[in-house]
């Protein structure tokens, strides 16, 4: 996998909104500086809390942002600035996005089938009785028997599972190569999260597909994403292997991230500054998380850390731990 | 013991047995449709449109008299026989020219909705839906239009057009009412803008015009149906009001210009209510029904102004009582 071209290629990507304030309009870069590759047939797992700029990024990589600096490139080409509607047309046969709310990704007006149809017309060319016949065996792929019935549904006859799996239908309609899932899970019911992650997966092995999950919850990051990027105020604070990330959390907001989960055993000793969200202005210096960092130091807040490679494929921006400073981290963190 | 659980579990138990079969649902439309004629208040205004869509649509055969025979008959009668509501100042019988009223009136109605019902939508939903330089310039001109004081620009516009006929009319007031409408969808369209079914459509490759159609505008159905009921009563209500003020060609027969006609000829004065009383009642009942079927269509597609369930009488009081010991 190492010796073809990764899939989607990002470099330096940073992305700006304008937000007004009481003093006027300011920039924010929810995305900042964000580098990262994808193979196809490889999933990269984006962990961070609301706000971290996950589903940006998510939301970037079909355009429907533009970066404002960096560099994306998508299949071999250079999508960053692509504005023309026929470009952008050709990049979405390619990228496909799965919504978080499966409640507000389908028409309420239309039925199960009148979603798809169009789709597999405009992609795959069929018609007639073909379009039906491929209509439903898309339905059943994702685990809706019989398909013919299901695709008479509407979606509010549809419970939540039911519904992300027609929205991952409709995804795969396209035939694409790669699938943004911008949290598939989180607001479906606890007891059908794994159906719908080992629906992703065996999609992957069956179509060669490649994933960007975007989640916030670390335990479904380690069970479906092969490599994991964990991303703060815009800036990724730690990546790597899914396993080596969760097993042995280098940076101290993975800690703090993985501790929250419920079940994992992992505590962390040091005590959290404060639980204010990240300034994420234009012109901000120094660390995104050092407000809230338990091993702060005086260079974290000046300096931004850069990503270093601290293991093989196991990358951390932060300067307690890659000891960019002469000064000694504060607290002492062991990882149980 | 046993035996008593085993008789109601078998008919459930016999019941998978059935075959089951693919059921089409009805699509989500006709079953609103059908809940709006289950108000009784938007079924008692659909019986009176459907009335006087009748009239409307017969009036050759129900009329008793020519219309086109002017002042040949004796002024000033009281309903009879033979002049089923009396008889003109002018010596035109009533019912006749109401039944034709009815026939202009309506259908000017109707001419003005679909007008501007059609304005407000397309400019509406595009502008809300593009965004941008697009809405910007639309936005503008809705502003303008709806700073526009109404009735002086439309007596304005009416008195630069000589004689002008129903065509007329309709093109002015169709004209001149899409601004709020429009602004309406606009608002509407814009918070479908961003909805995640229409940018999967976009993502799905779709054009803009297709998401617009395809998309946001199927959802938009009880707003624009809206739009389209205040509309005819607008255009009924307008064309009534220019004829009375006397703008346009007195010689359609139509309410407002029975209503012109009766105030010219003093029939207030002379106690001929026969004269005023069709054409202002059929305004009246007509705007009423419009109204009463939009009050339907709202306690339909509204569910927050759905009525709570009736409960029976002995469970009320008793959760009452129940209330009343928690101190609530």
């Amino acid at each position: 996998m190492s010796t073809e071209q990764p899939f989607v290629r990002a470099r330096d990507l940073v992305i700006r909104f304008r937000v007004k304030t009481d003093h006027g309009s300011r920039w924010i870069t929810p995305v900042d500086g964000v580098s990262f590759d994808v193979s196809a047939g490889e999933v990269l797992a984006l962990v961070g809390e609301s706000g971290s700029g996950k589903s940006t990024l998510g939301r970037t990589l079909v355009r429907l942002n533009e970066p404002t600096s960096g560099s994306l490139q998508i299949g071999g080409r250079d999508v960053t600035h692509t504005r023309r509607s026929r470009d952008l047309k050709e990049l979405r046969r390619q990228v496909q996005m799965v919504f978080q709310d499966p409640f507000g990704s389908l028409n309420p007006v239309r039925s199960i089938g009148q979603h798809l149809r169009p789709l597999v017309r405009k992609h795959q060319g069929f018609t007639g009785q073909a379009l039906e016949d491929k209509v439903a065996e898309l339905l059943e792929i994702v685990g809706l028997q019989p398909g013919v019935e299901a695709a008479v549904k509407y979606p509010h006859e549809m419970s939540g599972g039911q519904r992300q799996r027609v929205a991952i239908a409709r995804a795969l309609a396209v035939n694409p190569t790669f699938i943004v899932a911008d949290e598939p899970i989180s607001m479906l019911d606890v007891s059908i999260r794994a159906d719908i992650l080992k629906l992703l997966n065996r999609l992957k092995d069956a179509f060669h597909l490649g994933y960007l999950y975007i989640t916030h919850d670390l335990a479904s990051a380690r069970y479906f994403g092969d490599r994991l990027m964990v991303l703060y105020g815009g800036q990724v604070m730690e990546t790597g292997d899914a396993d080596a990330v969760v097993g042995a959390p280098k940076h101290p907001y993975t800690q703090l991230l993985l501790s929250a989960t419920a079940g994992h055993g992992f505590t962390r000793k040091g005590d959290v500054l404060n639980i204010d969200a990240p300034n994420l202005f234009e012109g901000r210096k120094g660390c995104p998380f050092a407000h809230r960092c338990p091993l702060v130091m005086d260079v974290c807040r000046d300096v931004r850390p850069p990503l270093t490679a601290v293991d093989k494929g196991h990358q951390v921006a932060c300067h307690a731990v890659t000891g960019a400073s002469v000064h000694t981290p504060v607290v002492e963190t062991s990882p149980s | 013991m046993s035996d008593q659980p085993q008789a109601p579990v078998q008919p459930a138990a016999s019941q998978p047995a059935l075959p089951q079969k693919i059921r089409r649902p009805r699509p989500q439309w006709l079953q609103t449709l059908a809940r709006v004629f289950r108000e009784p208040k938007a079924l008692i205004g659909f019986i009176i449109l459907a009335l006087f869509i009748l009239i409307a649509i017969f009036a050759p055969l129900l009329a008793t008299h020519d219309p086109m025979q002017e002042g040949a008959l004796p002024p000033l009668q009281p309903p009879s026989k033979q002049f089923l509501f009396g008889t003109t100042g002018y010596g035109d019988d009533v019912f006749t020219q109401w039944v034709y009223a009815t026939r202009t009136s309506l259908s000017i109605g109707f001419q003005v909705a679909v007008i501007a019902t059609a304005l407000s939508v397309i400019l509406g939903v595009y502008s809300g839906f593009k965004g941008g330089k697009v809405d910007a310039v639309v936005n503008w001109v809705t502003q303008v239009m709806l700073v526009l004081p109404g009735y002086p620009l439309i007596i304005m516009i009416s008195s630069y057009i000589p004689n002008a006929g129903s065509e007329a009319i309709v093109w002015v007031l169709g004209l001149t009412s899409w601004p709020g409408a429009a602004r309406m969808k606009r608002a509407q369209a814009m918070t479908y803008r961003t909805r995640d079914f229409v940018l999967a459509a976009k993502l799905g490759g779709f054009s803009d015009f297709r998401n617009m159609l395809a998309e946001v505008f199927p959802n938009m159905m009880s707003l624009v149906f809206n739009t389209f009921i205040s509309m005819i009563s607008w255009g009924i209500f307008g064309e009534a009001f220019l004829r009375f003020l006397g703008i346009g060609s007195t010689h359609t027969p139509s309410w407002g210009n029975m209503l012109n006609q009766a105030q010219n000829g003093n029939a207030l004065m002379q106690g001929a209510w026969w004269w005023f009383i069709p054409p202002g009642l059929s305004i009246t009942l007509v705007i009423l029904s419009l109204t009463l079927i939009n009050y339907g269509i709202d306690e339909v597609s509204n569910p927050r102004l759905q009525k709570p369930l009736k409960l029976p009488k002995a469970l009320r009081r008793k959760l009452q009582a129940a209330a009343g010991e928690e101190g609530m």
